[in-house]
């Protein structure tokens, strides 16, 4: 899968970047009085601790950044593309089943998102028309808007490419459908002389053309229609949106057809089975084979990605970072690609505003050797302050107590401490996840719960929701087989080799749980039976009682380790603004302020710039006044109230000084001359006062900035007005 | 093959096809409902006569123009004077009927075809176009054209009024009575045993099981296609027991007994689709949508179907004010049309949007912040076709306006899966 081509698809938003137009000097300056440009081949990174930080750590926390992102990405990929391959090869077996009476037709459910089912066909057409037996035609309900042209598409779609293997194709189509291509703009409802003018003595929609074709190929290939592999696949992009009748008598048609066309039918549905199957009358029903698919894989590449990417991570996703994907994700955006762009820029923030954050991936001997001034930076950290007071509150150990605040090997020994706990929590976390994805997950039916919703509980700051997480899952457990048990026990077994972790756990439930106590009770009598159900439901409940006790014991969370900042993505709220700003507010903001994003010069010439800045833009000014209204404005009073707040004799100064520097006015300002021509009499005509030209000038900017705050939605004018159109009404909608 | 229960019309189709010119009807219709034995009986009637005929399926014609082409072709083919590769077709010159004729005229005079020559237009009544101009044009054509060698007949489930005064012979083609249902689809058994049983014991087996399959099914219907398709489809349930030899074939009636409720069950007339939809037990789900935009569909649901006059009463801030309210009916409603079942009407998203706010709000309880990810999420419906833009063609004041396309039953069970009370914000 080309995961460009899968991310661009799932966008659906574009964000213009909110920048403040700053230049970054490389002189060496302080940026706001942070940091140091790093001036070494193009780094955006810059050199924090005000300056002091050694290139080498900034270079470091740069390449650790990019490396990780290459690795998400690859990772990505990777999942993607093996799981839209299952799916793929599915459908083509149903393509590649003999043809029977009703028309084999694959249902491919998407349920949340046209964009990602597209992308799925796409891949599918790919796959498919590797094969050349199959030829791929897809049709969507905007080109097919009347049967005709619907048939057209499909006729165009079987005979229209050549076909370089088949030569005897290749004439036909020279022979019979040579101006087939002029047929894309057309009425087809009336006219239909000045069609057939261009067309060579067919009609386009004339099904037997395919037909036609078909009997060619196999007769060149020396078979028929139920010994030849081809296959005409017909792909319906978006079911939903097609005429019903249309859709019905389509369908009837394929059907008649079936005999001596090779069809097999891909739909795309979009919302879900039943709403679908109503769409279709009972006879068309029956005249096809559904085979369903769940190309939703969403849900599943994200599980997917927490488990291989997430999880296993040297940093964790803080509580409230993970909350906020969680909740975005089940609420609103269901989309790989915001999902890993959200993790993407948490880490560039993490990595870019934190010169601590390379900490977790030195070694021990550059552990050893990281100056005073990292050192120190540790120290200010919450959780060292708790580790201090917590000491202090202990008092009966003054002399590390002193060591620590004072020595900076001491510090340097419990980093080295509190990253070798933190280790062991990532591979605890692991293996807790694996057994809760991989071992009870799959055997309880559908927890219900996705990956990222199980990490979120697990590496919850509560202990009472992990503890109630396990509780949950277990509960599930239940009513498990002794038969699944023993699976459970082998699989743990088995991942107990080289784990420590899970090692503890099969050493506490091979010393317990004793599976060979229950061939005592085996046997046919009645009493026997019960006997052995009774007993091994008492084995199911020690086992899992085991399981649960360990499980709450072991799990804790990470944010008892001294220094857990150092591995946590916490920066949730620079995600929150700038991943999901608020559209309404940041243009009202903007509104307002419009020095934020207006400080810059854009033109290069003094004087326009000057005008530019010397006053506010007109739509400010405007909307200041609007601000200050009450519900209804007269659109008079809105025009003196504005006019009278302008500067104006600074603009019309500023205007005449534009006005006076003839020789490069035009390229300067105005690319369209007729326009200037006007602007430009106007203004230089000494018989119009001044006062006119104010007026009219201000009339111009109001009117215009008038109909685009409407546009913007803060107005809407006022309909059932009985003075005329005059006044403006504000759009009041709360909160939109 | 012989044809069961059409003694009568095999009869009178014997009477009026004969095999000259001289006596040869101009025209003839066949009617009758469906899968009544219509075409196969003609088919059979017309193989049995020393005359040359063609079959036209006209169901499968989009246009007429494709309806002419097919003739032209099939009366060239079935005259036995070209061959399939010599054959030529011109739509450039076949651009209506009168050409057509000429067409055909010109083919027949060029070979001095002169034979009687029966074009059969099966399905006469499905051409996806104009059904009454394919029965002017054809059934007087005869008469009117120099096309006199061919008669042309019509396979059709109704006759158009235009040519019901018309003196063109009409057989009829009743529906099968039980009893002849029971009698057609008895004679020879469509499925067979998996485990080996006498021939006999399999027709008298067979014979039981159609006349229980006929009689509990003909009262509602007595297409015949439908009741093989039944036959064939409850065979493997019914038979089972047998199959595993735990009864044997002659113990029908406590066969019948077993089975009684798969027989009945609807099952039997269910597609593929439905019961594969059946079979996935998470399919409670309605869809897998994120809740926000099940909202956003509802709140433009709503913001479609009702009218913005009573927005303010429907999304008061006032908590209780929308939940007391219960919902007279005038009796001028009464009268109106139901709002559902007209199309959506457009509304301003802005208003949309403050009714996905008011809603979430009362029903949830908490705030729906107002970020780049709602709009997001219309632009993602919208690209779904759950949502329409209006096409917009002033570009002067270019306010786009937005509609719903999804039924109520859609947003129904969109909003049973968010425990919201849709009915109470619906003004009928």
């Amino acid at each position: 899968m080309n995961e460009e081509q899968y991310m661009q698809s799932q966008q659906t938003a574009y964000v213009l970047k909110k920048s403040k137009r700053q230049r970054v000097d490389t002189d060496g300056s302080l940026i706001s009085g942070e940091a140091k440009p790093y001036s070494l081949n193009g780094t955006p990174f810059l050199q924090l601790f005000k300056g002091d930080e050694p290139k080498e750590y900034t270079a470091l926390r740069y390449s650790t950044f990019q490396s990780r992102k290459t690795y998400q990405d690859t990772k990505l990929k990777s999942t993607l593309s093996s799981l839209t391959l299952l799916s793929s090869n599915d459908i083509e077996a149903i393509v590649a089943n003999p043809l029977g009476e009703t028309m084999d037709t694959c249902v491919l459910l998407s349920n949340s998102s046209i964009s990602t089912s597209l992308v799925f066909l796409s891949q599918l057409t790919t796959h498919l028309t590797a094969n050349n037996n199959y030829k791929v035609v897809t049709i969507n309900s905007k080109e097919s808007r009347t049967m005709r042209s619907t048939l057209k598409a499909i006729v165009k779609g079987i005979t229209g490419d050549a076909d370089s293997n088949v030569q005897a194709i290749e004439n036909f189509q020279k022979d019979q459908l040579i101006d087939l291509d002029d047929f894309d703009d057309f009425n087809d409802d009336e006219e239909d002389e000045d069609e057939i003018k261009t067309f060579d003595r067919r009609h386009p929609w004339d099904l037997d053309i395919a037909q036609e074709w078909c009997d060619l190929v196999w007769k060149k290939n020396g078979n028929n229609i139920h010994t030849s592999q081809l296959r005409i696949v017909l792909v319906i992009e978006d079911i939903e949106s097609f005429n019903l009748s249309l859709l019905n008598a389509l369908l009837r048609l394929l059907h008649s057809y079936s005999d001596r066309l090779p069809l097999k039918l891909i739909f795309n549905v979009g919302t879900n089975i039943k709403t679908f199957s109503q769409k279709l009358s009972h006879d068309v029903l029956h005249m096809m084979t559904f085979h369903r698919f769940n190309i939703e894989q969403t849900d599943q590449i994200i599980n997917r990605v927490v488990s291989d990417l997430v999880v296993p991570d040297t940093l964790l996703l803080d509580e409230e970072l993970a909350g906020f994907i969680l909740r975005r994700f089940k609420g609103s955006v269901k989309n790989v690609g915001d999902f890993m762009n959200t993790i993407t820029y948490a880490n560039m923030t993490h990595f870019f505003a934190n010169p601590l954050s390379i900490i977790p991936f030195l070694g021990e001997e550059q552990l050893m050797e990281l100056p005073t001034r990292y050192l120190n930076a540790l120290k200010t950290l919450p959780s060292f302050r708790k580790y201090i007071s917590s000491l202090v509150d202990s008092a009966n150990d003054n002399s590390k107590l002193k060591s620590l605040l004072q020595s900076d090997d001491a510090t340097r020994q419990l980093l080295i401490k509190s990253i070798k706990s933190f280790k062991i929590y990532t591979h605890c976390l692991k293996s807790v996840f694996w057994l809760f994805t991989e071992v009870i997950g799959k055997r309880t039916f559908r927890t219900g719960m996705t990956h990222l919703e199980i990490y979120c509980k697990l590496t919850s700051r509560d202990s009472l929701i992990s503890k109630q997480l396990v509780s949950e899952l277990l509960l599930k457990l239940d009513s498990i087989t002794v038969e699944d048990l023993k699976d459970i026990f082998a699989e743990i077994e088995q991942e107990s080799h080289d784990n420590d972790f899970l090692h503890g756990l099969f050493f506490k439930l091979k010393t317990h749980v004793d599976f060979n106590s229950l061939d005592g009770f085996r046997g046919s009598s009645y009493a026997e039976k019960m006997n052995f159900k009774i007993e091994s439901r008492k084995l199911v409940k020690l086992f899992i009682s085991i399981l649960s006790d360990f499980l709450k014991s072991n799990i804790e969370n990470p944010y008892h380790i001294t220094f857990h900042e150092l591995f946590t993505l916490s920066d949730v709220d620079v995600v929150k603004q700038n991943l999901v700003p608020s559209t309404k507010n940041d243009i009202m903001e903007a509104l307002i302020n419009p020095e934020a994003y207006l400080e810059g010069s854009c033109t290069g010439h003094e004087v326009l710039d000057r005008l530019n800045n010397s006053m506010e833009p007109v739509i400010s000014t405007m909307f200041t006044i609007y601000r200050e209204t009450t519900l209804d404005l007269n659109i008079y009073d809105y025009y003196a109230v504005f006019k009278s707040s302008l500067p104006k004799d600074e603009i019309m100064r500023d205007l005449e000084l534009i006005l006076d520097d003839e020789s490069n006015i035009l390229e300067s300002y105005l690319s369209d001359e007729l326009r200037f021509k006007y602007i430009y009499q106007f203004f230089n005509d000494k018989n119009i006062p001044t006062e006119l030209k104010w007026d009219k000038l201000t009339l111009t900017f109001f009117l215009q900035k008038c109909e685009e705050l409407v546009y913007c939605g803060f107005f809407k004018q006022k309909l059932h007005a009985k003075k005329k159109a005059g006044s403006l009404e504000k759009a009041v909608w709360k909160d939109v | 093959m012989s044809i069961r229960e059409r003694d009568q019309q095999l009869g009178l189709l014997r009477a009026f096809l004969t095999s000259s010119r001289e006596t040869a009807p101009n025209s003839l219709i066949l009617q009758g409902p469906t899968s009544t034995g219509k075409s196969i009986v003609l088919k059979q009637v017309l193989d049995q006569l020393p005359v040359k005929f063609s079959i036209i399926h006209c169901d499968e014609c989009v246009s007429y123009k494709i309806l002419w082409k097919k003739i032209l072709q099939s009366v060239q083919l079935d005259s036995g004077l070209i061959q399939k590769d010599e054959l030529s077709y011109d739509a450039l010159a076949t651009t209506n009927f009168q050409t057509f004729i000429k067409q055909m005229s010109v083919f027949l005079e060029d070979y001095h075809y002169d034979e009687l020559h029966y074009v059969v237009l099966d399905r006469s009544d499905q051409i996806m176009d104009d059904i009454e101009v394919l029965f002017k044009n054809f059934i007087k054509l005869q008469e009117v054209s120099p096309l006199k060698n061919l008669s042309f007949i019509f396979v059709t489930r109704t006759i158009p009024s235009c040519i019901t005064t018309s003196s063109t012979p009409v057989i009829i083609f009743p529906s099968y009575s039980g009893d002849e249902l029971i009698r057609i689809l008895g004679s020879a058994p469509l499925c067979r045993f998996n485990v080996e049983v006498e021939g006999k014991v399999l027709e008298r087996f067979w014979k039981q099981y159609v006349k229980l399959v006929v009689e509990m099914y003909s009262s509602y219907t007595n297409n015949i296609m439908v009741l093989k398709l039944i036959l064939t489809r409850i065979w493997p349930i019914f038979v089972q027991p047998i199959e595993e030899g735990e009864l044997k074939p002659n113990e029908f009636l406590t066969l019948y007994r077993r089975n009684y409720k798969a027989i009945g069950s609807d099952y039997v007339i269910s597609s593929s689709l439905d019961t594969e939809w059946d079979d996935e037990e998470n399919e409670h789900q309605s869809s897998n949508l994120p809740t926000i935009s099940k909202y956003i569909l509802i709140s433009t649901y709503i913001a479609s179907y009702s009218e913005s006059k009573s927005d303010w009463t429907m999304f008061s801030r006032l908590k209780d004010y929308h939940r007391k309210k219960t919902f007279r009916r005038s009796t001028r409603s009464s009268n109106r049309v139901n709002q559902r079942l007209l199309d959506a009407s457009y509304f301003d998203l802005e208003r949309a949007l403050a009714i996905l706010q008011a809603i979430y709000t009362i029903e949830t309880g908490s705030n729906l912040h107002t970020d780049i990810d709602i709009m997001t999420q219309v632009a993602n419906l919208s690209s779904m076709k759950l949502l329409l833009k209006s096409n917009n063609n002033d570009f002067i004041s270019a306010k786009t306006k937005w509609k719903i396309n999804c039924s109520f039953e859609y947003v129904k069970s969109l909003a049973d899966d968010l425990n919201f009370p849709i009915d109470h914000y619906l003004t009928e």
